[in-house]
């Protein structure tokens, strides 16, 4: 049974005036299996976010307008389970770390979802030290989040998703708003995440190193429909594709791209596939730049 | 002519006792595109608030324009310095897309028919002329972000200050917005961009000033400051990836100074000669 | 979130936070029943001694004592002015200050500075935590509960957000400074627009959050990780709360001891 199964989406949000309501999602279709990481990109107002929330249920349940097709999380139809029943399934993060935490301690904060699935409390300190050590946050335990930093925030967030077990974890542009000390403390979170092969993953983001870094396939919307469905390598390799959908090519991959315009045949898009391709073909035969 | 502004010898001390700037000296030119980086807590917020006033010196001074910050009230810098804060939405607050744009250069007692001029040339500007009725309120987070800076151009600021301005954008996004405030700094304005962005600050700036601990630790045009990996990494920041990638490669002798594919990718090219 | 909490582990710390919130008011009953000037400053001596005996810093009760000084202050001024009783004590401007009047009205003060000594109490000895989870326990609704500790992690968010739109719109050159009151008033309206739209999309992206995290999901009892636990401790506290204030009560009612300000019968 997959994770996500999405068939033929359409939702339009309720319209603001008596105007012709725009659908923000249309004719998508999705399937997401156990282990995979999906990242999703796409230019502003393709889709993305609604789409994050369409995968927990609080589209339509929370936002009303018009819901037309299917999406079924963990074999649950989200038309007949409400946010609340699929947080046993889903776990969300999402964009702003600032507005997602209200508890007087990080531990409330990470034991409020398992309080509401009615655990035993032996059971909530365990799967609050657990969610708490794999995102390091163990010895912030009876802090006060709003002390925190931005990473620190967000990955407080992230550790009440994960409290839950999830089978899918959704995180809607989970490092936007963090600076690039709180982004690579998030990008270890999701390194750990990765290993772990029974939850499916599917992250926004904008952020072509973290596609390159983490997703085994890439979703990209546009006007609320999938554009490109595949391995994240053969869109990353396309500068001119990815700034069309919104995403900033990464400096590495124009690299390559400047290459192969030049006949070389480079297809890099990290740090360490650069570095290892140019060791590899230049470095190796003992080739220096003229002084 | 005399610079813009001029810090010398800035020092500032929070009540509670933290010391957010050391002695900061330096000046900005007239028609400058200064990008100023540093980690978080670094003191480039801190010193982006004394250009317009927000913040007082506690030794050291700073003039704008001419005119010393601690004799003048901040209502009088804010005719100067435009600053666009990092979330639109502590700005916003009109019932219209308009009204926003307006309220700048009303409150600056701008006559009405040149506000209206005003207005319609950054609508026009930004794409925001099917929104001009609008509440900004309900506006999707990137042309928020958009309203705010066009309510700040509004003003013709002699010096625009922006606070990580890319936040939210998508990559176009980014791009149309770094244009538009391109084209105001070929019209005669001068621009100071907060950003950890360190790609898009190599792209757009025309010089760098790198604040580490609440001091100026570095100064100059972004091939330098972005391409010491020595000096970014002492002040706690990553290098950009291409200036990452030449440190990783010294046996190639690659010059250090390039972040640009073009650049770089042109460099390389020869040496697969075989 | 906890303004007047100091942790510690004396006593009054350790003791269930049901009974302290069943004993306040029970000392408060004895005080509201009480007039005389001196059981009720003995009690009120009892109360701060006990307290810095808990380990409470002096500073934390000087504060208390400086929230309630205003009105602590004004009773005994103005009580005699309003009742006269008994032989009278001086007579300026044509008034006259009588003396029980005056011990009357320093009664009254010292029971408002007990009351909030009470009050304070609690809140100076248990974690919001722990109050919040007593109240549930005592039957308040859950949701009730969690809007009071959401509440209070808005009240330090939306001082953040004002100051920040505070500076944001000063940025723009709006002036709060000059013209009369009426206007910078109006001046201060683009500053709470904005901080409240900011709040309220803040408040949006919560509650989707919390959705999200199962809040609101029917058919499931809910438990808590923090628990409080009812000891033996707990009982002796109450038994001998409970016998003091009876006695106490017991004598006023049936002797009406403590109801004169100044005389013990």
């Amino acid at each position: 049974m997959p994770v996500v199964l999405i068939e033929d989406l359409y939702y339009a949000y309720p319209p603001l005036v008596a105007r012709q309501e725009r659908p923000a999602l249309q004719r998508l279709n999705l399937r997401v299996e156990q282990g995979e990481f999906v990242a999703v990109a796409g230019r502003s107002g393709a889709g993305k976010s609604t789409l994050c929330l369409a995968l927990c249920g609080v589209v339509p349940h929370s936002t009303g307008g018009t819901f037309g097709g299917r999406v079924v999380v963990c074999g649950h139809d989200t038309r007949r389970h409400g946010p609340a029943e699929l947080s046993a399934f889903v776990g969300v993060v999402f964009q702003d770390p600032e507005s997602q935490l209200f508890a007087p301690t990080v531990e409330d904060e990470v034991a409020f979802g398992l309080e509401c699935q009615g655990l035993p409390p032996n059971v909530i300190a365990e799967r609050v030290s657990w969610a708490l050590s794999k995102v390091g946050l163990s010895e912030h335990r009876l802090r006060n989040p709003s002390y925190l930093s931005g990473g620190q925030k967000q990955r407080v967030a992230i550790a009440a998703a994960i409290a839950l077990q999830p089978r899918l974890l959704v995180l809607d542009e989970p490092t936007a708003s963090l600076d690039p000390v709180g982004t690579q403390e998030v990008v270890q979170v999701l390194a750990s995440l990765r290993a772990d092969q029974d939850t499916a993953v599917v992250m926004v983001t904008q952020e072509a190193e973290l596609i390159a870094e983490f997703a085994n396939r890439l979703v990209i919307l546009s006007e609320g429909q999938v554009v490109y469905d595949g391995p994240p390598e053969d869109a990353l390799l396309e500068p001119e594709f990815l700034w069309q959908h919104g995403v900033r090519p990464p400096a590495i991959g124009q690299l390559a791209a400047a290459l192969r315009r030049r006949g070389i045949p480079a297809r890099f898009v990290t740090l360490a596939q650069a570095s290892q391709f140019l060791r590899l073909h230049l470095a190796a035969e003992g080739k220096a730049c003229p002084l | 002519m005399p610079p813009l502004v001029v810090v010398e010898e800035l020092h500032h001390s929070f009540p509670d006792g933290w010391d957010a700037l050391s002695g900061v000296s330096l000046s900005i030119e007239r028609g400058e595109f200064l990008a100023l980086i540093g980690p978080n807590g670094s003191g480039k917020t801190t010193l982006a608030k004394h250009l317009n006033g927000l913040l007082k010196p506690s030794h050291g001074r700073v003039l704008v324009a001419g005119m010393d910050t601690r004799e003048v009230p901040v209502s009088t810098l804010a005719r100067h310095v435009g600053y666009v804060f990092q979330n639109p939405d502590h700005q916003i607050f009109s019932p219209t897309v308009g009204e926003e744009l307006a309220f700048g250069p009303r409150e600056q007692g701008v006559p009405a028919e040149e506000v209206q001029e005003r207005v319609a040339r950054e609508l026009e500007a930004f794409g925001l002329a099917p929104y001009a009725q609008v509440p900004p309120a309900v506006l999707p987070p990137s042309l928020r972000r958009k309203v705010a800076v066009a309510s700040v151009l509004t003003t013709c600021p002699e010096l625009l200050i922006l606070d990580e301005p890319t936040v939210g954008l998508d990559a176009l996004e980014q791009e149309e917005l770094l244009q538009r405030v391109a084209a105001y700094r070929d019209a005669g304005g001068t621009v100071l961009l907060i950003s950890h962005d360190l790609e898009l600050v190599g792209r757009w700036a025309s010089r760098c000033a790198l604040l580490s601990a609440g001091r100026l630790v570095a100064l100059g045009a972004p091939e330098e400051v972005l391409a010491d990996v020595e000096g970014l990494l002492a002040a706690g920041m990553r290098p950009p990836a291409l200036v990452q990638l030449s440190a990783l490669l010294p046996e190639l002798g690659l010059p250090k100074r390039l972040f640009c594919p073009e650049e770089l990718g042109l460099l390389l090219a020869p040496l697969f000669g075989s | 979130m906890d303004a007047l909490y100091v942790p510690g582990g004396s006593l009054l710390h350790r003791a269930d936070p049901r009974l302290k919130l069943l004993a306040a008011p029970l000392w408060a009953a004895v005080l509201l029943s009480y007039n005389n000037l001196w059981v009720m400053s003995a009690i009120v001596a009892a109360l701060v001694l006990l307290y810095l005996a808990c380990g409470i810093p002096a500073g934390t009760l000087k504060l208390v004592a400086r929230l309630v000084a205003p009105v602590a202050i004004l009773i005994p001024l103005l009580w005699p002015l309003f009742y006269r009783s008994g032989p009278v004590l001086f007579a300026p401007f044509g008034l006259s200050i009588t003396a029980w009047a005056l011990a009357q009205g320093l009664a009254a003060s010292v029971r408002i500075v007990g009351l909030a000594y009470l009050g304070a109490g609690v809140l100076m000895t248990t974690s919001m935590r722990a109050l919040l989870r007593a109240l549930v326990e005592l039957r308040l609704p859950y949701e009730a509960a969690l809007a009071v500790t959401i509440a209070l992690s808005y009240i330090p968010r939306l001082q953040r957000i004002y100051e920040q739109v505070t500076e944001a719109q000063l940025a723009r050159g709006l002036d709060l400074s000059s013209g009369g009151f009426r206007r910078r008033a109006q001046r201060r309206v683009p500053i709470l627009v904005a901080t409240l739209v900011t709040a309220l999309r803040s408040a949006d992206v919560l509650a989707r959050a919390l959705e999200c995290r199962g809040f609101g999901r029917k058919g499931v009892r809910r438990t808590s990780l923090f628990q409080i636990r009812w000891q033996r401790l707990d009982t002796v506290l109450a038994l001998a709360t409970a016998a003091a204030c009876a006695a106490l009560l017991f004598l006023r009612a049936r002797y009406g001891f403590g109801a004169h300000p100044l005389f013990l019968h």
